[in-house]
């Protein structure tokens, strides 16, 4: 019996070890896959997070802006439409649950998703120096804010998110555009506040600048007239970091830089992987859209001397009809392969320091805009023109020098209450007031109960 | 003479040493029957007693202390007329009253005379078959040929056969006669046939509490495809094989008793595949790390790799007695593989070769050009519009007069398998082996050249001590194969305008429209290494105390190219080439100890096993992806890519579990069984890694109650038996509890890395709950065996993705949903034996499963992501859309329900549940018969469906063929026609697409297999030392009576299954 038991034991004992080591047994070690504390323990990893959202923001790439363009009255469909989307955007027939306008609210509120982990991830670090935290944490609260800009201006109110915990935040009412900018400047000032004055490498990352930049065409939306002149001065000063870039000259001798990648106009451009060039994706399906021609059309609204018609725009001669042509290089022989797409660039500034001056009441208002006008060859405004006019010139000089680039004419429009004038006057077929929204995809309103779609869509 | 003398005393002296050292301990006075149960627990042999021959129920004196087997044996039948004899590890128990008699008489020996012979089956000779002399009391058995010799006496003499399974037979021998050659006929039934259960455990289905059933090699043999669960279709109740298509090694949908999740994942429906006791991982490779382009293709069945003639059983373990043991993964069910393994016996050679011609039987029916041309001009006149040579390059620029049935062009070759094997199998009463080896080689019907070859080995072993304590046994298999089978769109060719020239003039290929066989430009190569292999150690501690270690571990490696040259798209695109590698392997490590205890009290037997699983598989591949090349003659140089992506995967998983599981069994009438378990699964988040599952089986077997043994009823058998019990589901991926960051696939700079979820720490095991009540009974001696099951299964605590807006960030978050799935059913089955004889045989199989799926709670389902997937009450697998009202007969259009009554019909206020798309019930008929030396089986198979996918007809705006059907068009006002008047306008057309008018009956009943088989009589054989030799024919799929219009009720627009015809021989030496 003795050696029985004996037996007994020698067979338990190894169940009995096996039980008191079980959770050793059921680690795993997870291989490319890392967790928020390996990210944010030093300031090299926390910083390629910077990277990612950079990378998903851009996806969006010119798709917003070509799709913008269609809805507002700067593109038209090509002869060749390959991409189906782009009419239902130029006729306004969007339905909300195959919509082509989906992609949009998702690419956005991904990015902010991306943007508050980071905030969370900087918050729980323990390896990270103080000025890897300002730096990561500046560029998610720029993230947003710019994500936060897009959606307001493309669905109306949206809900507010501002943290990753899905159990409190996938149930939200839509917030008042409002309290949204509220955040976005917020936002924005505090990014000022955290990024650093200088580029690091490329001007592919959002710096001081760039934040004030951003804040001075917000508060243009939030009429704080002053905050964006001041933004977009301290912008404007920062002389040794930006200057206007250049247009073509007539006899060739200069070829226009503006949107090359790095040049001291711009202050945030999106980085490329110059293997795909921009103006390829956008000349290679050139068939499928065109500058809008007619008597309200962009075309038509350059001066005759403005010499930005044929930087910005140029008659593709197998269509007969023109194309976007601020991006040239289209990967053919020859062509340089160096832009980047542009997202925040020194005209614009010239632009919102003009307007917000001008409802400050400022004497020289239009002198900013003068400048611009000089670039393009053409002669100046005077300062004493009324407001009324002034204002208008502002909106016409946005209008040519800010064309095709990220929904800018369309905001714009929106922005002044103009946009029912100016868009049944462009399309009268067609405009319905309601399509100045966007549809809430349905699936976010099946999977959040307190969303509800917007007027003149049915889900 | 002489050698098979020895031969006979070589075995008898083999058997004897094994025995001396099988000792037993046990005192007390046991009925025959208990002490035959105790020395079946002690030492593991088995005792073969004819019950009208042996009292059991004759108590006995047994005072057993580390006694011999044989001498506690010769105590105990002391006053009892019975004898024994120990073969191998069987003791047969004779009756033995004459022994007593003669002894007295002493033996008068006359003239020494033997009569020799053999016993064979219809398939051949029987071994250990007790040969009894009746006058003169002498036992012998027959050898591994079959052949005895026994003494006689020197009259007429009278022999008694008599084997397990086999009807007992008297033949009388004249005193002249010296040669028998006798047939006995097997009179074994489904009761009689052994279940595997889990943890290598075995019952005879007479006992088991669980439901399980299976198939057997014999079954399997007859199905001469690549996936042995192919053979299981429609076979097993309660199991749902659903083929996808028609292409070689394909992967299938399998559903064991109805779908328990939410969770639309396939691989989180899936059972648990075990394979000779080690979890199979079933899930194919192609769609680790593949890319979107090889995602499209059907995922390749891993199970390809095991070869089905070497698998000798496979069992579908259902209720949660069966599962309970497998808890954590066995919600879905268990499908057991069990290999073939060598049997004590001479060295037999054995070697098959098929040869298989495949075809596809149905075509569908579609357009002629006359027809589609006509469909395409009515349809513009119906609409008004003017047909233009840019809008109608059919009507205009394209052969008006060519006509082609691309079916029939492009599918109609024979499809060819080659399929040979051989193995090697034998052993001593210590030592068996297996080995065997196979290569196997299958095209399709539209291309000769590229084809799925399987090549395979498999080596199994087993040992065991002289004193039996100590057993090992090993498995070991190696399969690779290779497939580059390109797969075609089949429906792509269904729908291409029959004038259509898939080349243009000076033979390239044309792309007016997609070019359906460009894809044949292309280059898909899997190739797949797969290794199984098991080591089992078990050692006896004590007479009934057995100590067991399983240790498993397979790999699975695939390498994956897919080339696509510029040349297969469509220049107007100007898509540059691209192509794809992948490299995974997934690898599995299990690790099972156990022990096992055995107690006999009076009539009262228990045995306990206590265990535990240690399992850890790792899943890693690399994905290679090259764009942008130049030029196709560089297409397999990744570096010549104008871009390459790299993606790296690897998944780990752990599993550990450790459980208990007790059974009862009283006077072999009452059985009861516990099983408890605790599992860990590394799935989920720390505090919430455990689960406990337990579940409870009983049985009754009521026919061995006194009263209705006594009452000659023709019940044979009678027993009924329920389940209940909790079985887990940890189906949910991994690394998901935690915030995961990966490489940022969008390049930005520098390596980025962004978080790639949400997490839900607290996540834990869905839980299945099953009910399962059966009554199994034989009628007229187990001729009639029929078994009724019900059961009802309830998951809940869903483990799924739950949709999220995306204003978090993210589509979904692993979470447990608080909803009810239910899957309730019957299954029948009923075996009959109408006749059996020596000349002529004939079984009957029957069965039927029916599954009712169901919603049964879902909180908040309207305000869920699941609003339009599921409906309360309802099945899980629903088709949504428009409820189709027919035609209206004055203007020809379609008409759906305006359910929102808004006057328009739209997404998704008028979208409605159609129908389940499930069959109602399913089944199959299967009769064998055996006539001499010819089998021939035919077996049937049933589904009913009434809403199935069919092909979708898209209105006549496009230039795309329709099926014949819509020739049932609406034409002019006040026709009741099927189909509404030919239109271009593509929204009418959607709505259609999108409502159930493109739901078909597909029920059907097929033919499913039919096999002819002869088998060589013995005595043209045996001159050339053959044991066995069979030629046979198969035909499968032989014809479908079904509503259906479509090729293939199974697989619906897509490749169809294969009528297939194989000849082939079976032989061994």
């Amino acid at each position: 019996m003795k050696k029985n038991f004996k037996y007994l034991i020698a067979g338990i004992l190894p169940l009995a070890l096996l039980s008191t080591s079980c959770n050793k047994l059921l680690e795993v070690t997870p291989k490319y896959i890392y967790t928020t504390k390996q990210i944010y323990d030093n300031d090299l990893l926390a910083d390629s997070v910077v990277l990612a959202l950079y990378g998903k923001f851009a996806t969006m790439q010119n798709d917003l802006s070509l799709s913008t363009g269609f809805s507002s009255d700067e593109f038209r469909p090509g002869i060749n439409n390959f991409n189906e989307g782009y009419t239902f955007m130029y006729n306004y027939n969007l339905n909300p649950f195959s919509g082509f306008t989906n992609s949009y609210w998702e690419t956005c509120y991904s990015v902010i998703g991306i943007a508050n982990a980071m905030e969370e991830g900087v918050a729980q670090s323990t390896g990270m120096t103080q000025a890897g935290k300002n730096e990561v944490l500046g560029q998610a609260k720029f993230m947003r804010a710019l994500n936060y800009y897009f959606l307001i201006n493309l669905y109306g109110d949206v809900p507010l998110v501002l943290t990753s915990n899905y159990k409190e935040e996938r149930i939200k009412p839509r917030m008042a555009t409002s309290t949204v900018y509220d955040q976005i400047v917020k936002d924005l000032e505090d990014a000022s506040a955290l990024l650093r004055d200088q580029y690091q490498r490329e001007r592919v990352r959002a710096n001081k600048w760039a934040a004030l930049a951003l804040l001075s065409r917000v508060c243009l939306f939030t009429k704080e007239w002053e905050k964006a002149e001041q933004s977009a001065s301290q912008v404007i000063a920062q002389q040794h970091l930006y200057r206007l870039g250049q247009l073509d000259t007539q006899d060739g001798t200069k070829v226009m830089d503006i949107f090359v990648k790095n040049n001291s106009e711009q202050i945030l451009q999106l980085w490329n992987s110059l293997g795909s060039s921009i103006g390829g994706y956008t000349l290679g399906t050139f068939t499928s859209f065109a500058v809008t021609e007619d008597e309200n059309g962009l075309l038509q609204a350059f001066e005759s001397d403005d010499k930005r018609k044929d930087n910005y725009t140029k008659l593709e001669e197998s269509t007969t009809s023109y194309m976007n042509y601020k991006y040239r290089s289209n990967g053919e022989d020859g062509m340089p392969n160096n832009e980047y797409t542009s997202v925040l660039r020194l005209s614009e500034q010239y632009l919102n320091r003009a307007e917000a001056r001008l409802q400050l009441g400022h004497p020289s208002a239009i002198e900013d805009v003068n400048i611009l006008r000089k670039r393009a060859g053409l002669t100046a405004i005077s300062n004493s023109i009324p407001k009324e006019q002034a204002l208008k010139a502002i909106i016409h000089e946005r209008r040519v020098e800010l064309c095709f680039e990220w929904a800018d004419r369309w905001c714009t429009l929106k922005r002044l209450g103009i946009a029912d004038a100016v868009m049944s006057k462009a399309k009268p077929d067609t405009w319905k007031s309601y399509a100045q929204l966007f549809p809430i995809p349905t699936t976010e309103i099946q999977n959040n109960r307190l969303l509800n779609q917007n007027p003149g869509y049915t889900n | 003479m002489n050698r098979l003398k020895n031969l006979l005393l070589v075995t008898s002296v083999l058997a004897s040493t094994t025995l001396s050292a099988q000792q037993l301990n046990y005192q007390g006075k046991p009925s025959l029957k208990e002490l035959f149960t105790i020395i079946r627990q002690q030492t593991g042999y088995n005792i073969i007693a004819s019950s009208n021959q042996v009292d059991l129920n004759a108590i006995v004196t047994v005072k057993a202390k580390d006694k011999m087997l044989r001498e506690v044996l010769e105590e105990a039948f002391q006053n009892l007329p019975l004898s024994f004899k120990i073969v191998g590890k069987e003791i047969t128990i004779l009756h033995d009253d004459r022994t007593k008699e003669n002894k007295t008489k002493k033996q008068k020996t006359v003239q020494q005379l033997f009569i020799n012979g053999i016993v064979r089956d219809k398939l051949g000779p029987i071994e250990l078959v007790t040969i009894y002399n009746k006058n003169n009391d002498k036992v012998t058995f027959t050898d591994s040929k079959g052949m005895f010799t026994i003494e006689r006496t020197d009259n007429t003499d009278t022999l008694i056969f008599s084997s397990l399974g086999y009807k007992e037979r008297e033949i009388y021998i004249p005193i002249n006669q010296q040669k028998v050659d006798l047939q006995l006929l097997q009179v074994q039934t489904v009761l009689d046939e052994v279940s595997v259960l889990s943890y290598g455990q075995q019952v005879s289905k007479r006992l088991n509490t669980g439901s399980t059933s299976g198939v057997t090699a014999a079954i399997i043999e007859k199905t001469p495809t690549a996936d042995p669960l192919i053979a299981l279709q429609n076979r097993v109740p309660g199991l749902l094989i659903n083929t996808l298509s028609g292409l070689p090694g394909i992967q299938t949908q399998v559903q064991i008793r109805g779908i328990n999740t939410v969770n639309q994942d396939g691989q989180a429906r899936q059972p648990l595949f075990i394979v000779d006791g080690i979890p199979f991982n079933n899930n194919s490779l192609s769609h680790i790390g593949a890319n979107n382009l090889t995602k499209s293709i059907l995922g390749e069945s891993p199970l390809k790799s095991i070869d089905p003639s070497t698998i000798a059983s496979i069992e579908v373990l259902k209720d949660a007695d069966a599962t309970a043991i497998y808890g954590a993964r066995g919600a879905n069910g268990v499908i057991l593989i069990t290999t073939k393994r060598g049997k004590v016996g001479r060295a037999t050679l054995s070697a098959d070769y098929y040869h298989s011609f495949a075809s596809i039987g149905r075509h569908m029916k579609m357009l002629n050009t006359a027809q589609y041309l006509e469909m395409r001009r009515e349809a513009a006149k119906n609409d008004g519009i003017e047909l233009t040579p840019e809008a109608y390059p059919d009507l205009f620029s394209w052969s008006q007069a060519e006509d082609h049935n691309w079916q029939k062009e492009y599918f109609s070759n024979i499809a060819h398998t080659y399929n040979a094997e051989l193995s090697l199998s034998g052993g001593s009463s210590r030592f068996n082996y297996m080995l065997g080896g196979g290569f196997r080689r299958e095209n399709t019907v539209y291309d000769k050249k590229n084809g799925l070859s399987i090549g395979n080995f498999r080596s199994n072993l087993d040992y065991n001590t002289a004193d039996g304590k100590f057993t090992a046994s090993l498995s070991a298999s190696y399969a690779t194969d290779k497939n580059d089978i390109i797969p075609l769109s089949f429906n792509n060719f269904l729908t291409l305008p029959p004038n259509y020239s898939l080349y243009t003039a000076n033979g390239e290929l044309n792309w007016g429209l997609e070019n359906p066989i460009a894809q044949l430009e292309q280059t898909i190569e899997n190739k797949t290494k797969n290794m199984v292999s098991n080591l089992s150690l078990s050692y006896r501690l004590l007479p009934n105390l057995v100590t067991k270690i399983n240790t498993g571990y397979t790999r699975m490696h695939m390498d994956q190219m897919a080339l696509h040259p510029r040349r297969s798209f469509n220049p107007a695109y100007s898509t540059p080439g691209s192509n794809s590698f992948t490299d995974a392997t997934t690898a599995t490590f299990n690790f099972e100890p156990q022990l096992d205890y055995d107690l006999v009290l009076g009539r009262n037997a228990f045995h306990a096993l206590l265990g535990g699983t240690y399992n850890n598989s790792e899943n890693e591949s690399i994905n290679k992806s090259g764009a942008d090349y130049l030029d196709d003659s560089m297409i397999e140089d990744i570096n010549a890519a104008g871009r390459i992506d790299i993606l790296q995967d690897q998944r780990q998983y752990r599993f550990l579990s450790g459980f208990a599981r007790i059974g009862w069994t009283f006077d072999q009438k009452y059985v009861l069984n516990g099983t408890i378990r605790r599992d860990g699964s590394s799935r989920f988040g720390p505090g919430n890694k455990y689960g406990n599952f337990w579940s409870l089986g009983a049985a009754w077997i009521v026919s061995e109650e006194k009263w209705l043994k006594e009452n000659n009823i023709g019940i044979s058998f009678a027993k009924l038996r329920g389940s209940y019990g909790l079985t887990g589901n940890d189906n949910i991926g991994d690394y998901s509890y935690f915030v995961n960051y990966a490489r940022s696939l969008e390049n930005y700079l520098d390596q980025g890395f962004l978080p790639t979820n949400l997490f839900n720490a607290n996540y834990q095991w869905e839980v299945n709950k099953k009910l399962d009540l059966a009554a199994e009974m034989g009628f007229l001696k187990d001729r009639i065996v029929l078994e009724v099951n019900y059961y009802r299964n309830r998951s809940g605590n869903q483990l799924v993705g739950y949709g999220l807006p995306t204003q978090v960030g993210y589509n979904s978050v692993n979470q447990n949903l608080d909803a009810i799935v239910q899957n309730s059913g019957w299954e029948f089955s009923l075996q009959t034996t109408p006749i059996n004889n020596l000349v002529f045989t004939w079984k009957t199989n029957f069965t039927m499963s029916i599954n009712r799926n169901k919603l049964l709670s879902f909180p908040d389902l309207s305000g869920s992501p699941y609003s339009l997937t599921y409906q309360l009450g309802k099945p899980l697998s629903l088709t949504w859309g428009y409820k189709y009202l027919g035609i209206n007969p004055t203007d020809g259009q379609p008409q759906f329900e305006d359910i929102s009554g808004d006057g328009q019909i739209s997404f998704p206020d008028d979208y409605t549940v159609l129908a389940p798309n499930i069959p109602t019930f399913f089944g199959g008929i299967g009769n064998s018969f055996n006539y001499k030396n010819f089998d021939l089986d035919i077996f049937f198979s049933f589904k009913k469906n009434k809403n199935a996918y069919f092909f979708p007809f898209s209105g006549a705006g496009s230039t795309m063929n329709a099926p014949v059907t819509v020739l049932d068009r609406w034409q002019q006002a006040g026709q009741d026609a099927k189909f509404p008047a030919y239109t271009t306008n593509s929204m009418v057309m959607s709505n259609y697409s999108s409502s159930n008018a493109n739901y078909v009956d597909a029920s059907y009943l097929r033919l499913n297999n039919m096999t002819l088989s002869y088998r060589v009589p013995h005595k043209f054989i045996e001159k050339i030392k053959m044991k066995n030799l069979r030629a046979y024919a198969t035909g499968a799929n032989l014809f479908t009576l079904t509503k259906f219009k479509g090729t293939d009720p199974e697989t619906g627009i897509d490749m169809p299954m294969l009528r297939t015809f194989t000849l082939g021989i079976r032989s061994s030496f």
